[in-house]
């Protein structure tokens, strides 16, 4: 994968972050780094991107924006690349008179970090105009971090993704605890989960991820994992988890009668 | 009251054209999280921990 080294050298510096993530064994990995020396990340994921994102063929990419949307799917072109790029919003950087609210940041106490640069622009200990400016810049991309979530939740909804915008919203909730976005998020969750249909999606789509995870951990033979995805197909046989766990116990009982 | 009729059809059209409620991942969706359990060459990160970034990520296998 040189061409990702290429651009993750080209657009690094400008905000894009470039990685490649599979969910094969490390040993694989390993020698696939020592044989191609790519420098670029690699994830080595417990979920299934290649079934989430649905992908075609291997290997796919996707260009995300900084709001965790999809801005391009396939092979994002450079021109789409460089486009992304306007778009990034990355952490201000924090000038010494604002240093107090480093640990809250790196924590990602994002409520406490705002509350904090809140403080020091209503106490007035904020004198030089950088430094304000810095102040506002940065609860200004607070609650924008904390609005994307909400948003991406929304978009997932609306393509029936329910799993996906509980899982948003529980970001939300836990990250920006305190802040009016995280009510709403609280708000919007429990609406999914009191409606049948969509706490089903939730409930369903966390059990199928879970029961992968756990065959490929175990590494179990395809009768050994009948038994955790059968539950799941037979359950909620009307949700995309139960459709696609219904598919995964037909093609294990034809693998175990092999 | 001819148009009326043109636009009943073109809206009619229309209602074939709009994509299925349940669409596949495409642009606009939010990325569905991935659980990352080891990281190379990288601190782990998630898609939420790099919000504010562009991410170009590639799902890839080594063979």
């Amino acid at each position: 994968m040189v061409h990702l080294d290429e651009l993750q050298e080209k657009y690094a510096a400008k905000g894009l972050t470039v990685m490649a993530i599979t969910n094969e064994g490390r040993s694989l990995v390993d020698a696939f780094v020592a044989k191609t020396s790519a420098k670029h990340a690699i994830v080595i994921e417990s979920t299934d991107s290649a079934k989430t994102f649905d992908i075609k063929g291997y290997p796919t990419s996707y260009l995300i924006g900084p709001d965790g949307k999809i801005l391009a799917a396939g092979h994002p072109s450079e021109e789409q690349i460089e486009a992304a790029l306007l778009l990034v919003r990355l952490a201000p950087e924090l000038p010494k008179a604002l240093a107090s609210i480093e640990p809250s940041i790196k924590k990602e106490k994002w409520a406490d970090a705002r509350a904090k640069t809140q403080k020091l622009i209503d106490g007035g200990t904020l004198t030089a105009d950088e430094d304000k400016d810095a102040a506002t810049k940065l609860v200004t991309w607070i609650d924008w971090l904390a609005q994307s979530g909400v948003d991406g939740a929304k978009s997932a909804g609306e393509k029936g993704r329910w799993y996906e915008a509980a899982e948003l919203l529980e970001g939300v909730k836990a990250d920006f605890k305190g802040l009016p976005q995280a009510l709403e998020a609280d708000t919007q969750l429990r609406a999914i989960l009191a409606d049948k249909d969509k706490k089903d999606d939730v409930t369903s789509y966390g059990k199928l991820l879970k029961a992968k995870a756990t065959q490929r951990e175990k590494d179990l033979k395809p009768k050994e994992a009948l038994p955790l995805f059968k539950p799941i197909a037979s359950k909620f046989e009307n949700t995309r988890a139960g459709k696609a766990a219904a598919e995964i116990v037909r093609q294990l009982e034809a693998d175990a009668g092999k | 009251m001819r148009w009326k009729l043109h636009l009943l059809s073109l809206v009619g059209a229309l209602a074939l054209l709009a994509p299925p409620a349940k669409a596949d991942l495409a642009e606009g969706d939010a990325a569905p999280e991935f659980e990352g359990t080891e990281f190379v060459n990288t601190e782990p990160c998630s898609f939420k921990s790099l919000r504010g970034h562009a991410v170009l990520v590639e799902i890839f296998r080594t063979w």
